[in-house]
Protein backbone atom coordinates (compact mmCIF):
# COMPACT_ATOMS: atom_id res chain seq x y z
CA UNK A 1 0.00 0.00 0.00
CA UNK A 2 2.59 2.43 0.45
CA UNK A 3 4.45 1.61 -2.12
CA UNK A 4 2.08 2.30 -4.39
CA UNK A 5 1.26 5.15 -2.77
CA UNK A 6 4.81 6.18 -3.16
CA UNK A 7 4.61 5.53 -6.85
CA UNK A 8 1.39 7.53 -7.25
CA UNK A 9 3.44 10.26 -5.84
CA UNK A 10 6.54 10.63 -7.94
CA UNK A 11 3.97 10.12 -10.84
CA UNK A 12 2.06 13.22 -9.70
CA UNK A 13 5.45 14.59 -8.84
CA UNK A 14 6.90 14.33 -12.25
CA UNK A 15 4.00 16.24 -13.86
CA UNK A 16 4.67 18.77 -11.74
CA UNK A 17 1.63 18.43 -9.50
CA UNK A 18 1.46 21.48 -6.84
CA UNK A 19 -0.17 19.53 -3.91
CA UNK A 20 2.01 16.36 -4.25
CA UNK A 21 4.61 18.87 -4.27
CA UNK A 22 3.32 20.50 -1.27
CA UNK A 23 3.01 17.26 -0.15
CA UNK A 24 7.19 16.46 -0.30
CA UNK A 25 7.96 19.63 1.00
CA UNK A 26 6.27 19.39 4.03
CA UNK A 27 7.36 16.17 4.69
CA UNK A 28 11.21 16.69 4.12
CA UNK A 29 11.50 20.89 5.06
CA UNK A 30 12.36 20.27 8.65
CA UNK A 31 15.11 17.73 7.98
CA UNK A 32 17.03 19.51 4.95
CA UNK A 33 16.54 22.62 6.94
CA UNK A 34 18.28 21.27 10.09
CA UNK A 35 20.75 19.15 7.29
CA UNK A 36 21.75 22.67 6.02
CA UNK A 37 22.13 24.24 9.26
CA UNK A 38 24.28 20.90 10.42
CA UNK A 39 26.97 21.75 7.51
CA UNK A 40 26.69 25.74 7.72
CA UNK A 41 25.96 26.28 11.57
CA UNK A 42 24.02 29.13 10.75
CA UNK A 43 20.11 29.35 11.03
CA UNK A 44 19.88 32.56 8.35
CA UNK A 45 21.70 30.82 5.43
CA UNK A 46 20.40 27.39 5.96
CA UNK A 47 16.91 28.92 5.57
CA UNK A 48 17.84 30.63 2.48
CA UNK A 49 19.55 27.37 1.54
CA UNK A 50 16.37 25.15 2.32
CA UNK A 51 14.39 28.03 0.03
CA UNK A 52 16.83 27.07 -2.53
CA UNK A 53 16.81 23.41 -2.36
CA UNK A 54 13.08 22.76 -2.72
CA UNK A 55 12.85 25.45 -5.88
CA UNK A 56 15.43 23.59 -7.64
CA UNK A 57 14.25 20.41 -6.46
CA UNK A 58 10.65 21.94 -8.10
CA UNK A 59 12.83 22.83 -11.15
CA UNK A 60 13.83 19.49 -11.84
CA UNK A 61 10.86 17.47 -11.07
CA UNK A 62 10.15 16.51 -14.89
CA UNK A 63 13.38 15.04 -14.74
CA UNK A 64 12.70 13.04 -11.33
CA UNK A 65 12.95 8.72 -12.14
CA UNK A 66 10.07 7.06 -11.63
CA UNK A 67 12.42 4.77 -9.34
CA UNK A 68 13.71 7.99 -7.35
CA UNK A 69 13.97 8.01 -3.31
CA UNK A 70 12.81 11.16 -2.55
CA UNK A 71 14.91 11.98 0.37
CA UNK A 72 17.95 11.23 -0.85
CA UNK A 73 17.84 13.30 -3.47
CA UNK A 74 16.42 16.29 -1.92
CA UNK A 75 19.42 15.51 0.12
CA UNK A 76 21.40 15.81 -3.21
CA UNK A 77 20.13 19.20 -4.28
CA UNK A 78 20.77 20.40 -0.47
CA UNK A 79 24.40 19.31 -0.22
CA UNK A 80 24.86 21.12 -4.09
CA UNK A 81 23.42 24.04 -3.11
CA UNK A 82 25.48 24.11 -0.19
CA UNK A 83 28.66 23.71 -2.24
CA UNK A 84 27.79 26.49 -4.35
CA UNK A 85 27.46 28.75 -1.63
CA UNK A 86 30.42 28.06 -0.45
CA UNK A 87 32.17 28.23 -3.66
CA UNK A 88 30.90 31.79 -3.80
CA UNK A 89 31.99 32.59 -0.65
CA UNK A 90 35.16 31.91 -0.75
CA UNK A 91 35.44 34.55 -3.74
CA UNK A 92 33.76 37.31 -1.44
CA UNK A 93 35.71 36.48 2.03
CA UNK A 94 39.09 35.99 -0.30
CA UNK A 95 39.60 32.55 2.23
CA UNK A 96 40.72 29.66 0.26
CA UNK A 97 39.91 26.47 1.43
CA UNK A 98 43.21 24.72 3.52
CA UNK A 99 43.57 21.01 3.45
CA UNK A 100 44.46 21.04 6.78
CA UNK A 101 42.13 21.98 9.31
CA UNK A 102 43.89 25.33 10.68
CA UNK A 103 41.66 28.12 9.47
CA UNK A 104 41.97 30.91 12.04
CA UNK A 105 39.78 33.39 10.31
CA UNK A 106 36.53 31.03 10.51
CA UNK A 107 37.19 29.97 13.65
CA UNK A 108 37.57 33.77 15.33
CA UNK A 109 33.91 34.18 14.02
CA UNK A 110 33.34 32.50 17.30
CA UNK A 111 35.60 33.64 19.51
CA UNK A 112 35.82 36.33 21.75
CA UNK A 113 33.66 33.90 24.00
CA UNK A 114 34.84 32.36 27.11
CA UNK A 115 34.69 29.16 26.53
CA UNK A 116 33.23 27.32 23.00
CA UNK A 117 30.66 24.79 24.16
CA UNK A 118 30.98 21.38 22.43
CA UNK A 119 28.49 22.36 20.22
CA UNK A 120 30.08 25.51 18.96
CA UNK A 121 33.14 23.37 18.96
CA UNK A 122 31.49 20.79 16.13
CA UNK A 123 30.16 23.82 14.20
CA UNK A 124 33.35 25.62 14.22
CA UNK A 125 35.23 22.45 12.74
CA UNK A 126 32.82 21.71 10.51
CA UNK A 127 32.81 24.96 9.03
CA UNK A 128 36.80 24.16 8.84
CA UNK A 129 36.56 21.68 6.44
CA UNK A 130 36.54 21.53 2.99
CA UNK A 131 32.76 20.72 1.64
CA UNK A 132 33.27 17.16 0.47
CA UNK A 133 34.91 16.18 3.11
CA UNK A 134 32.23 17.94 6.32
CA UNK A 135 29.30 17.04 4.28
CA UNK A 136 30.83 13.06 3.99
CA UNK A 137 31.16 13.38 7.92
CA UNK A 138 27.41 14.94 8.65
CA UNK A 139 25.90 12.59 6.26
CA UNK A 140 27.07 9.83 7.69
CA UNK A 141 27.00 10.12 11.64
CA UNK A 142 24.97 13.16 11.98
CA UNK A 143 22.03 12.37 9.38
CA UNK A 144 22.80 8.19 10.27
CA UNK A 145 22.74 7.77 6.63
CA UNK A 146 24.79 4.67 5.61
CA UNK A 147 27.98 4.61 3.55
CA UNK A 148 25.63 3.61 0.24
CA UNK A 149 23.20 5.84 0.79
CA UNK A 150 26.06 8.31 1.66
CA UNK A 151 27.93 7.51 -2.07
CA UNK A 152 24.43 8.19 -3.67
CA UNK A 153 23.69 11.11 -2.22
CA UNK A 154 27.43 12.97 -2.83
CA UNK A 155 27.53 10.74 -6.20
CA UNK A 156 30.87 8.38 -5.26
CA UNK A 157 30.87 5.04 -4.18
CA UNK A 158 30.46 3.43 -1.22
CA UNK A 159 34.17 2.75 -0.72
CA UNK A 160 34.94 5.93 -2.35
CA UNK A 161 32.59 7.45 0.99
CA UNK A 162 34.87 5.05 3.69
CA UNK A 163 37.80 6.63 2.36
CA UNK A 164 36.64 9.97 2.54
CA UNK A 165 34.88 9.34 5.84
CA UNK A 166 38.06 7.95 7.57
CA UNK A 167 39.68 11.28 6.40
CA UNK A 168 37.53 13.66 7.22
CA UNK A 169 37.49 12.05 10.91
CA UNK A 170 41.07 12.61 11.46
CA UNK A 171 40.37 16.57 9.97
CA UNK A 172 37.78 17.00 12.35
CA UNK A 173 39.61 15.75 15.04
CA UNK A 174 42.34 18.49 14.45
CA UNK A 175 39.90 20.81 13.90
CA UNK A 176 37.85 20.55 16.78
CA UNK A 177 40.87 20.10 19.22
CA UNK A 178 41.90 23.82 17.63
CA UNK A 179 38.33 25.13 18.68
CA UNK A 180 38.20 23.61 21.74
CA UNK A 181 41.22 26.05 22.88
CA UNK A 182 39.64 29.04 20.91
CA UNK A 183 40.67 31.82 22.34
CA UNK A 184 44.42 31.54 22.13
CA UNK A 185 43.29 32.05 18.18
CA UNK A 186 42.36 35.14 18.97
CA UNK A 187 45.59 37.05 18.64
CA UNK A 188 46.14 36.07 15.04
CA UNK B 1 48.72 -11.67 12.79
CA UNK B 2 50.64 -8.63 12.21
CA UNK B 3 49.00 -5.32 11.29
CA UNK B 4 50.54 -1.94 11.10
CA UNK B 5 48.93 1.09 12.16
CA UNK B 6 46.00 2.01 10.16
CA UNK B 7 43.60 4.89 10.48
CA UNK B 8 41.44 3.53 7.82
CA UNK B 9 41.02 0.32 8.90
CA UNK B 10 40.06 1.86 12.80
CA UNK B 11 37.64 3.73 11.23
CA UNK B 12 36.23 0.74 9.11
CA UNK B 13 36.48 -1.39 12.25
CA UNK B 14 33.95 1.28 13.93
CA UNK B 15 31.79 1.47 11.35
CA UNK B 16 31.27 -2.02 10.83
CA UNK B 17 32.77 -1.94 7.60
CA UNK B 18 35.45 -4.24 7.59
CA UNK B 19 35.90 -7.44 5.12
CA UNK B 20 34.88 -9.94 8.17
CA UNK B 21 38.15 -11.47 8.55
CA UNK B 22 40.19 -8.56 8.78
CA UNK B 23 37.53 -7.88 12.02
CA UNK B 24 39.96 -10.23 14.94
CA UNK B 25 43.31 -8.87 13.12
CA UNK B 26 42.13 -5.33 13.68
CA UNK B 27 41.26 -6.05 17.04
CA UNK B 28 44.06 -7.86 18.02
CA UNK B 29 46.46 -4.93 16.87
CA UNK B 30 44.31 -2.81 18.98
CA UNK B 31 44.69 -4.55 21.91
CA UNK B 32 48.62 -4.95 21.51
CA UNK B 33 49.04 -1.13 20.49
CA UNK B 34 48.48 2.08 22.68
CA UNK B 35 48.50 4.52 19.88
CA UNK B 36 45.72 2.70 18.35
CA UNK B 37 43.62 2.23 21.16
CA UNK B 38 43.78 5.95 21.73
CA UNK B 39 42.81 6.64 18.60
CA UNK B 40 40.20 4.65 18.36
CA UNK B 41 38.87 6.35 21.94
CA UNK B 42 39.01 9.89 19.88
CA UNK B 43 37.16 8.13 16.87
CA UNK B 44 34.39 6.78 19.40
CA UNK B 45 34.17 10.50 20.91
CA UNK B 46 34.15 12.49 17.09
CA UNK B 47 30.84 9.82 16.69
CA UNK B 48 29.49 10.78 20.16
CA UNK B 49 29.62 14.42 19.29
CA UNK B 50 28.00 13.94 15.64
CA UNK B 51 25.78 11.85 16.66
CA UNK B 52 24.66 14.87 19.42
CA UNK B 53 24.84 17.47 16.74
CA UNK B 54 22.22 15.45 14.71
CA UNK B 55 20.14 14.41 17.57
CA UNK B 56 18.24 18.23 17.76
CA UNK B 57 15.85 18.89 15.28
CA UNK B 58 14.34 22.65 14.90
CA UNK B 59 11.22 23.75 13.40
CA UNK B 60 11.96 25.89 9.93
CA UNK B 61 11.19 29.44 11.07
CA UNK B 62 8.01 29.72 10.00
CA UNK B 63 8.47 33.12 7.77
CA UNK B 64 11.15 31.10 5.46
CA UNK B 65 8.71 28.23 5.00
CA UNK B 66 5.51 30.50 4.07
CA UNK B 67 8.17 32.29 1.32
CA UNK B 68 8.29 29.04 -0.20
CA UNK B 69 5.10 27.91 0.23
CA UNK B 70 4.21 31.04 -2.04
CA UNK B 71 7.19 30.48 -4.35
CA UNK B 72 5.95 27.11 -5.50
CA UNK B 73 2.33 28.40 -5.83
CA UNK B 74 3.33 31.01 -8.16
CA UNK B 75 5.31 29.07 -10.06
CA UNK B 76 2.93 26.05 -10.28
CA UNK B 77 0.06 28.87 -11.54
CA UNK B 78 2.41 30.75 -13.79
CA UNK B 79 4.94 28.32 -15.45
CA UNK B 80 4.57 29.73 -18.49
CA UNK B 81 5.14 33.69 -17.57
CA UNK B 82 7.95 32.26 -15.55
CA UNK B 83 9.66 31.29 -18.64
CA UNK B 84 8.78 34.36 -20.60
CA UNK B 85 10.21 36.81 -18.02
CA UNK B 86 12.83 34.70 -18.47
CA UNK B 87 13.35 34.64 -22.16
CA UNK B 88 13.09 38.65 -22.32
CA UNK B 89 15.16 38.96 -19.10
CA UNK B 90 18.12 36.85 -21.15
CA UNK B 91 17.61 38.66 -24.46
CA UNK B 92 17.87 42.20 -22.62
CA UNK B 93 21.42 42.93 -22.95
CA UNK B 94 21.88 45.47 -20.25
CA UNK B 95 19.20 43.36 -17.42
CA UNK B 96 21.88 40.57 -18.31
CA UNK B 97 25.44 42.69 -17.68
CA UNK B 98 23.98 44.28 -14.51
CA UNK B 99 23.32 40.68 -13.40
CA UNK B 100 26.60 39.53 -14.55
CA UNK B 101 27.90 42.22 -12.12
CA UNK B 102 25.80 41.29 -9.24
CA UNK B 103 27.04 38.13 -9.31
CA UNK B 104 31.14 38.98 -9.89
CA UNK B 105 30.53 41.50 -6.90
CA UNK B 106 28.61 38.41 -4.90
CA UNK B 107 26.46 40.19 -2.88
CA UNK B 108 25.05 38.05 -0.40
CA UNK B 109 21.15 39.38 -0.36
CA UNK B 110 21.36 39.18 -4.00
CA UNK B 111 21.79 35.82 -4.02
CA UNK B 112 18.05 34.76 -3.83
CA UNK B 113 16.80 37.03 -6.46
CA UNK B 114 18.99 35.62 -8.64
CA UNK B 115 18.69 32.07 -8.39
CA UNK B 116 15.15 32.43 -8.25
CA UNK B 117 15.12 33.75 -11.82
CA UNK B 118 18.39 32.98 -13.53
CA UNK B 119 18.92 34.26 -17.15
CA UNK B 120 20.34 31.08 -18.70
CA UNK B 121 23.07 33.75 -20.47
CA UNK B 122 24.15 34.76 -17.62
CA UNK B 123 24.53 31.46 -15.79
CA UNK B 124 26.28 29.99 -18.54
CA UNK B 125 28.89 32.88 -17.94
CA UNK B 126 29.59 33.22 -14.08
CA UNK B 127 31.00 29.99 -13.50
CA UNK B 128 33.97 30.59 -15.91
CA UNK B 129 34.15 34.48 -14.55
CA UNK B 130 34.35 32.86 -10.75
CA UNK B 131 37.06 30.64 -11.53
CA UNK B 132 39.38 33.24 -12.93
CA UNK B 133 38.69 35.33 -9.66
CA UNK B 134 39.10 32.70 -7.67
CA UNK B 135 42.32 31.80 -8.88
CA UNK B 136 43.74 35.24 -9.17
CA UNK B 137 42.50 35.94 -5.27
CA UNK B 138 43.73 32.75 -4.35
CA UNK B 139 46.91 33.21 -5.88
CA UNK B 140 47.39 36.90 -4.19
CA UNK B 141 46.43 35.89 -1.19
CA UNK B 142 48.64 32.83 -0.57
CA UNK B 143 51.87 35.20 -1.75
CA UNK B 144 50.35 38.00 1.09
CA UNK B 145 50.83 35.19 3.54
CA UNK B 146 53.99 33.97 2.29
CA UNK B 147 55.95 37.37 2.03
CA UNK B 148 57.27 38.27 5.03
CA UNK B 149 59.24 41.07 4.99
CA UNK B 150 58.57 44.57 5.01
CA UNK B 151 56.49 45.76 1.85
CA UNK B 152 58.16 47.64 -0.96
CA UNK B 153 59.36 51.06 -1.05
CA UNK B 154 57.51 52.51 -3.98
CA UNK B 155 59.77 54.17 -6.46
CA UNK B 156 56.89 57.00 -6.13
CA UNK B 157 58.07 57.82 -2.20
CA UNK B 158 61.78 57.73 -3.67
CA UNK B 159 61.06 60.51 -6.16
CA UNK B 160 59.18 62.58 -4.00
CA UNK B 161 62.02 62.83 -0.96
CA UNK B 162 64.53 63.74 -3.63
CA UNK B 163 62.54 66.63 -5.28
CA UNK B 164 63.58 70.09 -4.51
CA UNK B 165 61.17 71.85 -2.86
ZN1 LIG C 1 48.61 0.67 16.12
Amino acid sequence: MAMVLEAALIEQLRRQEEDAFTLVYERHKTQIFNYLYRLSGDWELAGDLTHDTFLSAYESLPKLRPDSNIAPWLYRIATNRFRDLLRRRRVINWLPWTDGPASEARLAVTGGEETLSERESVKAALASMKPEYSTCLVLRLAEGFSSEETGAILGISAEAVRMRLSRARVMFKAAYEIAESGEHDDGL
Amino acid sequence: MTMVCDVVALSRYLDGELPPEQYRAVAEHVVACAPCRAELTALREINRLMVDWGSRNVPLPIDAANRTRAEIGRRARFPRLLALSRASSAAVGTAAAALLLMVTMNLAPLYQSISASPPPRVQTRTPELQQITERYQLKHNLESMLIHSPPPVWPVQRRHTSLPD
